[in-house]
Formats: structure tokens, sequence, C-alpha cells
């Protein structure tokens, strides 16, 4: 008789969504969580008095988190205190101008009216397409699962707007902007979006581009810190019996007629379970904690075709003041072309970007209480290759650190050097490290229109049995939302399989 | 029967052809992308 029902490698938003669930239909489920705390990039952590965020920063789309408590009988707001954030994002650009896009969309139109009066007209359109397209087509397969070309046929049948939206997925992201947008400003403010599932303009598929609408429909800080997601959904899974062990770090899945049996933790303590769930990237699953030799060959090619998404690394700062900025997110950015170039001339040639291009994150703007009285938290990301032509990210950290502040200063006027009283550096190599991310990926695996849908790993293993899939590797990829929508699509097919 | 089949795709072929020369440098780059990994799909179809 095994040892548990379900055992989870990985507390990370993808796992325990799957593990509440789980638990709440009674199955004997434990997560093996390698850190101390529960949701690998959606989590947080505390120093000199200040709480900073680890990767994600904010909620969009957050109905998918309401239909995963519905599913446990419990309300989202019992565990989790959403605190809207607005305006969405405010913007710097290097030319020294300001502006905010608020979530109303009149009022961010009047904004857009100031740079076109075409674009302003066109953001009615694009509205109207975004709203559709996030809520009626992509959004709803996002806590199912595509694991086939007849899922996606059912699908489709279910949610015919998927069709009329289907050529946003052969466009690409900048194509799809440039068909609405003709003012070099408006395009640019809004390209931020698709290095949200880790890729350029260019090679971004087209329908991400209307992120830059779903974020109109509201968006969200937990307060408390990102931590406050996984840690509310963490406590209702520990209500219906569940179990954690922290820093248990699962070694091996066990693997015994191409079935999995459960896992090996580093401390040599075998777990015997009827399924095993993972949460860590599915090259590590299938490479390592698996291993070729367990696999068909076919599987090996699959997954080794496979890219990781690119790195973000992080500065996290204290000040002793508030910054200079008008939002929780504010978009440092020169040119949507320049966006491109951060993957094509910088991240391809293993260079650390230096073109301004960041993306700062606020939350104490939201939330006071992440700091001391009058203190404040700063989160600066970008994106950077895992490996450098000159350096190691090891040795590299304080002069990354003072690149990104004098760049900040230099191009934007933002002055922080004389206010940190706390500043950290979190690499690709510490993501690598903490979160067992290969290479830093932040979004599990690149999220090209290639790897998407039923050319993502499957969330049912075909090439092990027993095996399921949760989080940013499968469908529907990396983000908060998508992370929480494996986890209830991946339970489902357990509780049917099981 | 055939010969209407190869011309067809010929012709399919030619057609795509110069939609790409036509097309953008911006979709040039994320058609050349895609294709470097359409000889994977097979096999990321069951994995």
């Amino acid at each position: 008789m095994p040892d548990y029902d379900a055992v989870v490698i990985g507390a990370g938003l993808g796992g325990i969504s799957a593990a509440s669930i789980l638990a709440k239909n009674g199955l004997k489920t434990l997560v093996c969580e390698n850190t101390g705390r529960v949701g690998g990039c959606c989590s947080s952590f505390e120093e000199g008095g200040y709480t900073f965020d680890i990767g994600a920063s904010i909620v969009e789309l957050s109905w998918v988190i309401d239909e995963l408590f519905e599913k446990l009988g419990k309300k989202t707001s019992d565990y989790i205190d959403f605190i809207p954030i607005d305006p969405i994002y405010g913007f710097m650009t290097a030319d020294g101008k300001r502006f905010s896009y608020p979530v109303d969309k009149d009022a961010t139109k009047k904004v857009i009216t100031e740079f076109s009066a075409e674009d302003a007209e066109a953001w009615d359109r694009f509205a109207k397409h975004g709203s559709e397209a996030i809520n009626f087509a992509f959004g709803k397969v996002m806590t199912k699962p595509m694991m086939t070309f007849s899922d996606s046929l059912m699908l489709s049948i279910e949610n015919p707007k998927l069709i009329k939206y289907l050529k946003y997925m052969i466009l690409n992201f900048e194509s799809t902007l440039c068909s609405f947008f003709t003012s070099d400003k408006v395009r640019a403010s809004m390209s931020l979006q698709s290095y949200f599932i880790g890729l350029p303009p260019a090679l971004c598929p087209g329908y991400i581009a209307f992120l830059a609408y779903s974020e109109h429909e509201g968006i969200f800080y937990p307060r408390g810190g990102m931590i406050e997601i996984p840690k509310g959904i963490a406590k209702v899974f520990e209500e219906y019996g569940g179990e954690i062990r922290f820093n248990a770090r699962v070694d091996k899945v066990l693997v015994e007629n191409g079935k999995a049996i459960g896992v090996k933790l580093s401390d040599g303590t075998e777990i015997t379970s009827r399924v095993v769930v993972s949460n860590i990237n599915a090259k590590t699953l299938y490479l390592e904690k698996i291993g070729r030799e367990k696999l068909p060959r076919w599987a090996v090619k699959a997954i080794e075709s496979y890219d990781v998404s690119i790195p973000a690394p992080m500065i996290m700062l204290g000040l002793d003041t508030a910054p200079e900025l008008d939002a929780h997110h504010t978009f440092c950015y020169t040119t949507l072309e320049e966006m491109n170039r951060v993957w094509f001339e910088d991240y391809l040639s293993k260079k650390i970007p230096k073109r301004g291009f960041m993306l700062i994150s606020w939350p104490t703007h939201a939330d006071p209480s992440l700091a001391p009285e009058g203190h404040h938290c700063l989160n600066l990301v970008t994106f950077a290759p895992y490996e450098l032509s000159e350096g190691d990210w090891d040795t590299i950290k304080e002069q990354y650190l003072e690149m990104q502040l004098d760049s900040m200063e230099k191009m934007f006027g933002l002055k922080l050097k004389d206010h940190i009283t706390v500043a950290k550096v979190s690499t690709p190599k510490d993501f690598e490290r903490a979160l067992l991310h290969p290479r830093g990926a932040v979004y599990g695996l690149q999220n090209d229109i290639v790897a998407t849908a039923f050319f993502r790993p499957r969330m049912r293993s075909r090439a092990i049995k027993n095996l399921y899939l949760t989080g940013a590797s499968t469908h529907f990829g990396g983000g908060v939302a998508p992370t929480v929508g494996s986890g209830i699509a991946a339970s489902g097919l357990i509780l049917k399989d099981i | 029967m055939s010969k209407v089949r190869k011309t067809a795709g010929v012709l399919l072929l030619v057609a795509l052809l110069v939609a790409y020369m036509r097309s953008s440098e911006s979709t040039k780059r994320y058609v050349k992308h895609l294709l470097k990994q359409v000889q994977y799909l097979p096999y990321r179809y069951f994995i």
C-alpha cells in the first residue's frame, strides 16, 4: 500500500493548487518543497524589516484564483486580501516624459489621445478584441487540459470565439500591436507584456498582446506580499489534511515498469504514492529526476528540443524614502525595436542589456506594511542571459547593481542610490539554485507558439504513467493565473484517473 | 490526378514563398524562429 495517494514535487502555485484540490477530494496528499517557503516564483521573504517579492509582482485574471477557491468550497477573500491597483502602469521614457495608464479604459483613451487621436480610436477596437479574446477565448482554456488536437477541437466547439482569434496565434505580438496602433510611443508602451511570457515582441504569439487590455479588467496585489497567495492556498490544503514538508528536496522520481511510484528525497527517504505530480521545470523533471535511461527515446528527443525561458535578474531595494514614481508598476523603456534588440543583440550574444528596459515594482505603494514606517521596497526587473560572454553572475553582482542604478539615473532621472538601506541582487544562478529553475528560467519553457497547447509537455505524462505536470512548463505556461489554472486542470485529470 | 496534386503543391509553395518575401522583417524573423522548431513538433505532441 503506497504511503500517499499523491506526492507533489514543489509548492509553487501549480503544485499547491493541484494538491489542495486533491486533498479536498479526500486524497492523502504530500507536498515536498525544496525551500523553506511556499510559492516558488510567487513568493516573498523578509530582510532588514522589508518584505521583498521573489518574482511575480501582480495578479491579473484573478478570476482563476476565485475558481480555485470555489472548487475548494471556500471564499478567496477569507484567505487573501487583494488590493486593487490603479493606475496599472506608470511610464518613464528616455526623453523624460512620464505618463500612466489608469484601470479605467476611457481614462486610458484620453492618455493615448495625447500621442495619437487615431490610436485613441484604435484603443476602443483593441479593448473590444481584448475583452473577447481573454474572457471568451483564451481565458476559457486556462483551467482546462489541452493535451491533444482533439482537446483543442472540443474546446473550440465549446468556445467558438477561439476560432475567431486563431489568427493571433499565427501573427506575432509585434504585428498584432502594429495592426491596431500607429504611434511608436503607444506601440512601445504596450509591448512590455511580451516579456511577461519571456519573449520579445518579434517572437511572442500575438494573443499575448491582449494582456495590455486584460489588465484594465483589474489588477491586484495581495496584502502582505505575493507569498500571501500560495500561503492562502496552502492554508486550505492543510485544513483538508494535506501535509507540506519544507526543505525536502526530491532527488529522484521512483519509476518502475514505466510507472511513477513515488519519490526519493535527498536524505535517502523513499516515499511511495499512487500518483506523482511535478511542479518543477519539465526539463529538470524528465532529464534529471527521472533520467534519460527511464524514458523512451522519443520522449528524450522531445524534452531536449525545448528551450527554457529567459532569466529575469532582479534587484531588490529597501529605501528610506518614497521613490519618485507614480504607480505600483513603472515601465522604463525606449522603443519597441529596442525591446527586440534586448533579445536579438544582447540575450543571444550573452550580453547584459544596457538599453534602459526595466520594470520597476513598488509594492509598498499598495501595502505600506511591507516596510518600516516611511520606508519603501522596490524591485527592479529586467531580462538577461544565464551565461555571460564576460564574467560570471556570482562575481558581477555588485557591478550589475551599480550599472542598473546608474542607468536608471542617467536615462530616466530616477535617483535611488542615496536612499538605499538594503540592496539584494537575485541573479539567474540564484534562481537556479534556490528554485531549481534550469538556467534561471522564470517562465519554465520558452512560450513560443510551437511550445504551446498540445505542443507543450502534457499534464498527464504519456512517457511515464501516473505522472502529472503542473506549473509553467505545461499548458497554459508561466504567470500567476496560468499556473493556478494548471493546478486546477491537472487535479481534474488525476481525480478522473485515480 | 497526381499531376494536378503536384501542380497544386508547387503553386502552394510558390504562394507561401511570395507571401514570405512580401512580409515584414518582423514576420520573417518570427517565421524563421518557428520553422527552426518544426522538426520537433511530432515529438513534442506526444510528450
